[in-house]
């Protein structure tokens, strides 16, 4: 249970990480706001290279932004699959015959054994996955002797395949940006700026004060919580309590032994530091001083600029 | 136009309880996930007591901010911006709406675990709609969507449902017996 990481900073270095967390969040909301609005492939395409220029920029490793696609993927392969064979709107691109003969399924036979070997050294599985389909689609279409059966063509039609793309590369972008953003901003920095940010909420007599406050209490508690419940494990343990096995009767005799505890040791907790913050004269609503005020650098509205001339740029290229 | 805070202690209960979410979550990490996020837990268990211990609003309050807080956690990872309401904020939000059963009939494990079913079911209708708006802006037209977020999110909350209600119903004395405020 040691090695948990919650949420997904990253510690490092470049302009990305020292900039002002209020601006990181407004910049980062103008950007996809801006991938939202554009409605054309090529622009697409151009705010893709954008976003993935800001990887090496920002000293962010493509590895986690990839690892932050991985559960997106499944969605992805859903609705790519899905255009590209249910959507039959303007001119056919693609028109193939789909060929079964003995030739065919043996060669397909070996790819699938191929990949059934060598996959578990291959760094990336999904792609690899998806370059097998793409290799037996193609011995398929091309390869035919002693023809046993064929089944209809494949038909993939431009708009399809382009809407597929389309959709495909707004959700890369999204979640890259995404990723950008909680990989370079501690937890704790990304609350404050949102307090700040979210501060015109109360208008609907939302207090972001109040809710920052119970965020902060409670990012800065789940270490404490986590070596509590390590603790309660051991000593649960050193009572005969096994956790790794077990029908699932046993299972829920375990866990209520760890949550009961668990449970009756927050409630004291919360006491004891409710109390502790009151003796330091903690009033509720009474203006506080911070042991970290935010900075606004030159950077922050550099960057701020380059997001609203992205947006505008978005939105002139919509209405032409 | 000032709002009243609330109190010091009813700030950091929640704040702990928040953080006693998380962690169960996080050590839930062992059992099997759903692609796209979607899990067997106990997560609910901890906002449905705060619901419990302190009523209608703080409860909802408090369910919004676990929304948020495993937003920020996992990342802001959103396929759709109605999935910002619907499967994190509104979501955990509904539990706090089970303490109208708590108000029913104080003291009554009964009532507790009724209350545990009834908001977890909403919680469940939250991402049932979610599943069904967006998977029905990506798919064409036809019920399978709706088919499809009914078996998805019904597998896990399912089973996610009955394990709080167990626990819950096993834990029920332990918690009633603490002091409220």
């Amino acid at each position: 249970m040691k090695n948990i990481v919650i949420g997904r900073y990253i510690p490092g270095n470049s302009f990305i990480y020292r900039m002002d967390p209020r601006n990181k969040i407004i910049t980062m909301l103008i950007l996809m706001i801006a991938t939202f609005i554009i409605n054309d492939f090529r622009v697409m395409l151009i705010a893709l290279l954008l976003t993935l220029l800001l990887l090496p920029i920002g000293k962010i490793s493509i590895k986690r932004v990839y690892l932050g696609l991985r559960p997106l993927m499944f969605l992805l392969l859903f609705t790519f699959s899905f255009q590209i064979l249910f959507n039959t709107q303007g001119p056919i691109v693609f028109d193939r015959e789909l060929n079964y003969s003995i030739l065919n399924l043996l060669l397909i036979a070996t790819i699938v054994f191929a990949w059934f070997f060598t996959k578990r050294y291959v760094p990336f599985k999904l792609i690899y996955f998806l370059f097998t389909v793409f290799i037996m689609l193609y011995v398929l279409i091309n390869f035919e002797l002693g023809n046993v059966f064929n089944t209809g063509n494949i038909r993939i039609y431009q708009q399809g395949l382009e809407l597929a793309f389309f959709i495909m590369i707004r959700l890369i972008i999204i979640v890259t940006l995404s990723t950008i953003l909680t990989i370079s901003t501690k937890p704790t920095d990304l609350n404050l700026g949102l307090e700040h940010v979210l501060k015109p909420l109360k208008i609907f007599r939302i207090n972001t004060e109040e809710i920052a406050m119970i965020i902060a209490i409670s990012l800065r508690y789940i270490p404490t919580l986590l070596d509590e419940a390590n603790k309660i494990m051991l000593a649960q343990a050193s009572r005969g309590v096994d956790f790794t096995e077990g029908k699932l009767k046993d299972k829920v005799v375990q866990i209520v032994s760890l949550l009961v505890p668990m449970f009756i040791i927050s409630f004291k907790r919360s006491d004891e530091l409710a109390n502790a913050m009151e003796a330091r004269s903690f009033v509720p609503g009474r203006a506080r001083t911070k042991l970290q005020e935010l900075i606004w650098t030159r950077m922050d509205t550099i960057a701020l600029c380059f997001g609203v001339i992205l947006l505008m740029s978005s939105l002139i290229m919509r209405v032409i | 136009m000032k709002r009243k805070w609330l109190q010091t202690n009813q700030i950091t209960e929640i704040a702990i309880l928040l953080a006693m979410a998380v962690v169960i979550e996080l050590a839930f990490m062992v059992l099997p996930r759903q692609p796209q996020g979607g899990s067997v837990s106990l997560t609910m268990l901890p906002l449905l007591i705060i619901a419990y211990r302190h009523g209608l609003k703080i409860g909802v309050l408090s369910g919004v901010i676990y929304g948020f807080l495993d937003l920020m956690l996992s990342g802001f990872t959103l396929y759709h911006w109605g999935s910002l309401f619907l499967d994190y904020l509104f979501a955990f939000g509904v539990l706090g709406l089970a303490s109208l059963l708590f108000y029913l009939k104080k003291d009554s494990r009964k009532m507790f675990v009724l209350g545990i079913i009834f908001g977890g079911f909403l919680r469940f209708f939250m991402h049932f709609l979610s599943g069904a708006i967006l998977f029905g802006e990506f798919a064409p037209e036809g019920t399978p969507v709706l088919v499809y977020s009914l078996v998805y999110n019904g597998t896990y909350m399912a089973g996610s449902i009955l394990l709080c209600v167990i626990v819950g119903f096993l834990i029920f004395k332990r918690i009633q017996s603490q002091t409220a405020y």
